[in-house]
């Protein structure tokens, strides 16, 4: 074996090997054999090193996070993100792939279409406005997965 | 005399590394012993402890050289960072108390490296995913026309679930296209800011093809995921119970 690397491979950065520490920090503080009838040294201060930087916030503010992110959606990434999609799908893709996929989205799409009939039934006044020209920015998401229908996925 | 630091246990007679780094409390090289007996199949590598220690990084990251330096020459059992024995006859005494099972776990390590994986998910990769999905699309809707603090926690839930659900599955996904190539693997504490944190036990002749699988998915997912793998490490996560 050689020396501890830590490994990155392309499209990212390298990481500075003293970066090594911090990796294997928790590994080192929480991990490894205990003897109970050792004496441990005291780590008091220490444990702040592998504390997470973001501090988990309660979910009221989470919910207001998230809800502010996606309403900020750069839209123009939507490709990119695409591949999150797919990653999550693979697994019960890898044998029938493109195939599968098609299904997949054709369902989400179908299902999107009857919450918005549902959501647009339910709603109170003024919702025919708000389809026809609804705010760029959250007209999007929603038109989203009619455009992944097949065929033109497929096509190619 | 502030007893014996124990970087951890090795197989009696094994190969001692050349080179050594300098041992905690800035100790140098050679101040490393062997602490072992004719009757143990196990010894310990320690060196004396340091009136202060209190886990600064150079003691860290001596504590880790010595390991990896260890984990080289041959299987070994790390010790947690801080283990200090009384003396020498407190340390025989329970290396003989546990010779059976740390002369079992040398032998399960044989040959065996640990890594360990990281996965960071990019915020803003799982929000646009998860705009796609249909709770999250019909909360939209009804947050269009009025934005009442209400909607907006009604549709900040609805996100932050399906980023939940799209953070689990992507950690299920990487774990279950590892595993065929790992003897075991382990789940550490991820925290909010990985999706998944796992130490994955794996033949040496394994890894090779380990990362290079890795690396696959790395291209795969970034960057709307960031996979770092460090390693190998000596087996910090598959020595406990």
């Amino acid at each position: 074996m050689t020396a501890m690397t830590t490994m990155t491979h392309q499209p990212s950065m390298s990481r500075p090997r003293s970066g090594s520490l911090y990796d294997v920090l928790e590994l080192i503080l929480d991990k490894g054999l205990v003897i109970d009838v050792y004496v441990r040294v005291s780590l008091v201060g220490i444990e702040l090193l592998t504390i997470d930087a973001r501090i988990v916030v309660a979910s009221v503010d989470t919910y207001l996070h998230f809800a502010e992110a996606v309403n900020r959606l750069d839209l123009t990434q939507n490709k990119d993100s695409k591949t999150l999609d797919e990653f999550i799908g693979g697994l019960t893709e890898q044998g029938a792939q493109g195939k599968t996929r098609g299904a997949v989205s054709g369902v989400t799409g179908a299902l999107t279409d009857a919450v918005q009939k549902f959501r647009g039934g339910d709603d109170s006044g003024g919702h025919d406005d708000s389809e026809g020209r609804p705010p760029a920015r959250r007209r999007a998401p929603a038109d989203r997965p009619r455009r992944r229908r097949p065929p033109e996925d497929d096509e190619g | 005399m502030p007893g014996l630091y124990v970087y951890g246990v090795v197989t009696a007679g094994a190969p001692r590394p050349d080179r050594l780094p300098g041992a905690v409390g800035d100790h140098p090289a050679d101040t490393l012993s062997w602490i072992g007996a004719d009757d143990l199949p196990v010894a310990a590598v320690t060196s004396p402890a340091p009136d202060d220690l209190r886990g600064k990084r150079r003691d860290l990251l001596a504590h880790q050289q010595v390991l990896e330096r260890l984990a080289e020459a041959g299987p070994v059992l790390p010790m947690r960072f801080g283990m200090v024995a009384a003396d020498e006859p407190a340390l025989l005494a329970s290396l003989r108390a546990e010779a059976d099972r740390y002369g079992r776990l040398l032998t399960e390590l044989a040959d065996r490296v640990e890594f360990n994986l990281k996965a960071t998910p990019d915020e803003d990769h799982f929000v646009a995913s998860a705009a796609r999905d249909p709770a999250v699309q019909a909360a939209l809707r009804t947050t269009r026309r009025g934005a009442s603090a209400d909607r907006q926690l009604q549709l900040g839930e609805a996100v932050a679930n399906a980023v939940a659900d799209r953070r689990k599955r992507v950690a299920d996904q990487l774990l279950a296209r590892l595993d065929p190539l790992t003897d075991r693997s382990a789940t550490l504490t991820a925290g909010e800011q990985y999706l998944l944190n796992a130490a994955f036990l794996i033949e040496r002749s394994r890894v090779g093809p380990f990362t290079d699988r890795v690396a696959e998915l790395r291209e795969q997912l970034f960057p709307a995921v960031d996979l770092v793998l460090t390693g190998p490490l000596p087996a910090y996560s598959f020595v406990g119970d």
